[in-house]
């Protein structure tokens, strides 16, 4: 007797937890550093509150983020990898990308500076004093965004980066942040990360502002005609929300230590 | 579940191929698994028999800290040890962080515990009888206590399986102090950790089978040696 | 040359053993006396060296492996009867070949090489005290050694230890089975 009623307990606590309840919950998949940032909850609570719709924010490496988005684990998807974001959309897993906001790079280092690459407008230029002092460089390794444009910036720089100094951290932002600073290192990263870190750590920011560092975000919502039992209308009404104009004032009031950290994709 | 499948193919072709990667994520797992555990049995093994056998002072205290040890999640000893190793931490100087020592000092961490109170228990449970026979026929405290051991070996064989299971397997430790790096300190379960973060799912499960099948080499092997003692 | 004084011995609240005076010589053969309870084994572990006295002394027992004690119910190793022995004669810097001597001393050789865990009550007994006989002791102290015997092994423990040379001390509840003894009575149980 004591043990079915444990038995029916302990049921009835399991069945609390987890098992998507559909109608009300909405599951938008990110990045980590996007969620690091903390702009999510100052973005999304005003959309939660107007529509009672509860937006369940999953953040994970950018490719697991749109592989979810593929097998229909996701309903909305919000990546900074524009060729990605493109090829998702073209394998018809996703309908109806629109920009949303952009926000930075940078590449930090020691203040020390060893190899002297503080206030360098271009950042290939940089990347090759990098190369040249086989300076140490944490590279996150990994597929997302951030390590994607790293890559192509020492493309452009004409680089195949490898060697001691060069190291594939395959881990996020944050803790390659870390180890940069452990090991008095440089590193790149998205500006909204470093400010979220950066009292933890030793670093400075060296070179910014450059074209090539535009970090831009698109949100797709994933093909209800490829996962039927995806949350179709209420991606519609999040993605709406996103690019509307107080969705896009929202972002644009989003502030991190008194900085501005990511920039509203349209003009109102 | 077809990732179970083409995690099959994919760890067959990986292995076929020689894959550098794959084989270095499986030589620093077996390295850092086996040293640590090498330590950490040396020393766990006669502190857990003496605890057990002889209850010095304090061996009920000791006895559950060791318990207790073993629930230390990873994540935790990691972070631990990352506290030791980093800069601002006692150790900082030593420049360990990031590096296979430091896993290894991780991992010893995880293991000792198990090790101990396992064999703690296991010595504990045997009649006084056992220990003052090995005495009274003339053997020393320390001589009797590696008789005592002898007399349990199947349950210290059993403990340092476990430890083995726990040490091979973890992620706090290798990621939090060892830095996942490439060829340097990334780990078979790691590399699992970063394949799915990158969305290759059934690419994911490749290092994890070979995960397994490394573990059950080395326990076979093992209980191989445990057999040929038994007799 | 073993000289008890005064001996107390107890655990927590309850007094195991008082033995006020006892005197063994060197070589003599002694036999403990008394009903269950009375002490009998207490008194043999602290010869032994294996249990402390609360109170009182004593002196002039050889250290264990010098003194051996066959527990009332033996312990034997995983192994085989030989190795067992094998493991006393080891102890003490002595080949462990002479292990079959000692089990046919006994009347076990036949069994040396079946395990521990699969000899009868009578072989498993008779293989204890050949191990003990195997260490040479100066002091020989058996806690209720016939018990499971049948009258083969009975005979063969009595011929083991009257060839002992050193001092024997053997406890036993009833009657001490015609070996030539000085025997002590212990009073009362506790």
């Amino acid at each position: 007797m004591a043990a079915l009623l444990l038995a029916s307990l302990w049921a009835g606590l399991c069945s609390g937890c987890g098992g998507a309840e559909g109608s009300q919950r909405l599951r938008l998949t990110t990045t980590t550093s996007t969620a690091n940032s903390g702009l999510l909850g100052h973005l999304l609570s005003p959309f939660e509150e107007e529509t009672g719709i509860e937006v369940v924010v999953v953040a994970v490496g950018t490719g697991q983020a749109l592989a979810l988005g593929e097998r229909g684990d996701a309903d909305i998807v919000l990546v900074h990898a524009r060729e990605r974001e493109d090829a998702f959309v073209a394998a018809g897993f996703g309908i109806d990308r629109r920009d949303v906001m952009w926000n930075d790079f940078v590449i930090v280092g020691p203040s020390s500076d060893p190899a002297g690459i503080r206030g360098e407008s271009n950042p290939t230029s940089a990347l090759k004093r990098l190369h040249a002092a086989e300076a140490l460089f944490v590279s996150r390794g990994d597929d997302s965004g951030t390590h994607i444009r790293e890559l192509g910036l020492w493309k452009t720089a004409g680089l195949d980066p490898a060697g001691n100094w060069y190291w594939k951290a395959g881990q996020g932002m944050g803790r390659c942040l870390v180890m940069a600073d452990e090991k008095r290192g440089y590193t790149l990263t998205d500006r909204g990360t470093f400010l979220a870190f950066h009292e933890g750590v030793d670093l400075e920011i060296l070179v910014e502002g450059h074209a090539s560092m535009r970090n831009p975000y698109g949100a797709i919502r994933v093909n209800p005609d490829q996962h039927p039992q995806v949350n179709a209308s209420q991606a519609l009404k999040l993605l709406d929300y996103l690019t509307s104009s107080e969705g896009q004032k929202r972002i644009g009031t989003f502030r991190v230590d008194g900085e501005m950290l990511f920039h509203p994709a349209i003009e109102y | 579940m077809e990732f179970l499948w083409e995690g099959i193919k994919e760890a067959i072709r990986l292995i076929a191929s020689g894959d550098r990667q794959v084989l270095h994520a499986g030589f620093v797992s077996v390295l850092c698994t086996v040293s640590a555990l090498a330590l950490a049995a040396a020393l766990a093994i006669p502190y857990g028999a003496w605890l057990g056998l002889y209850r010095p002072r304090w061996s009920n205290l000791q006895a559950l800290l060791l318990r207790v040890g073993m629930f230390v999640p990873t994540v935790v000893v990691g972070l631990v040890v990352y506290g030791l190793l980093s800069n601002h931490g006692l150790l900082g100087a030593a420049d360990l962080l990031y590096t296979k020592l430091a896993i290894i000092v991780g991992e010893f961490l995880l293991a000792f515990p198990i090790i101990g109170s396992l064999t703690y228990a296991a010595v504990a449970d045997l009649d006084l009888t056992a220990l003052e026979t090995a005495r009274t026929l003339g053997a020393s405290r320390w001589r009797a206590m590696w008789t005592m051991l002898g007399q349990v070996r199947v349950s210290v064989m059993t403990a340092f399986l476990m430890a083995f299971a726990r040490c091979f397997t973890e992620l706090g430790v290798a990621i939090t102090v060892g830095g996942n790096l490439e060829m340097r300190t990334r780990t078979l379960a790691s590399t699992v950790v970063l394949d799915l973060s990158r969305g290759r799912f059934s690419q994911a499960m490749a290092p994890g089978l070979i995960l397994i099948l490394i573990a059950i080499l080395i326990t076979a092997a093992a209980l191989r040696i445990a057999q040929e003692q038994k007799r | 040359m073993i000289r008890v004084r005064d001996l107390i011995v107890r655990f927590d609240s309850v007094t195991a053993l008082t033995m006020p005076a006892l005197d063994i010589d060197q070589g003599e053969h002694v036999g403990i006396h008394g009903p269950n309870g009375s002490g009998k084994t207490t008194l043999m572990r602290v010869l032994a060296g294996l249990q402390e006295p609360s109170q009182g002394s004593v002196l002039g027992a050889p250290p264990p492996g010098r003194t051996v004690l066959v527990h009332q119910r033996p312990y034997l190793l995983r192994g085989t009867a030989a190795e067992n022995v094998a493991y006393a004669l080891k102890l003490h810097g002595r080949s462990p070949a002479e292990a079959g001597s000692w089990l046919e001393r006994l009347g076990v050789s036949h069994i040396a090489d079946r395990r521990a865990n699969a000899l009868s009550g009578g072989e498993h007994r008779r293989v204890v005290i050949a191990r003990a006989l195997a260490v040479e002791p100066e002091v020989l102290l058996l806690d209720e050694p016939f018990v499971a015997l049948d009258e083969e092994g009975l005979e063969t423990v009595n011929a083991a230890i009257a060839a002992f040379e050193g001092t024997i001390v053997i406890a036993a509840p009833d009657d001490l089975h015609d070996l030539d003894l000085r025997t002590v009575e212990l009073q009362g149980s506790w």
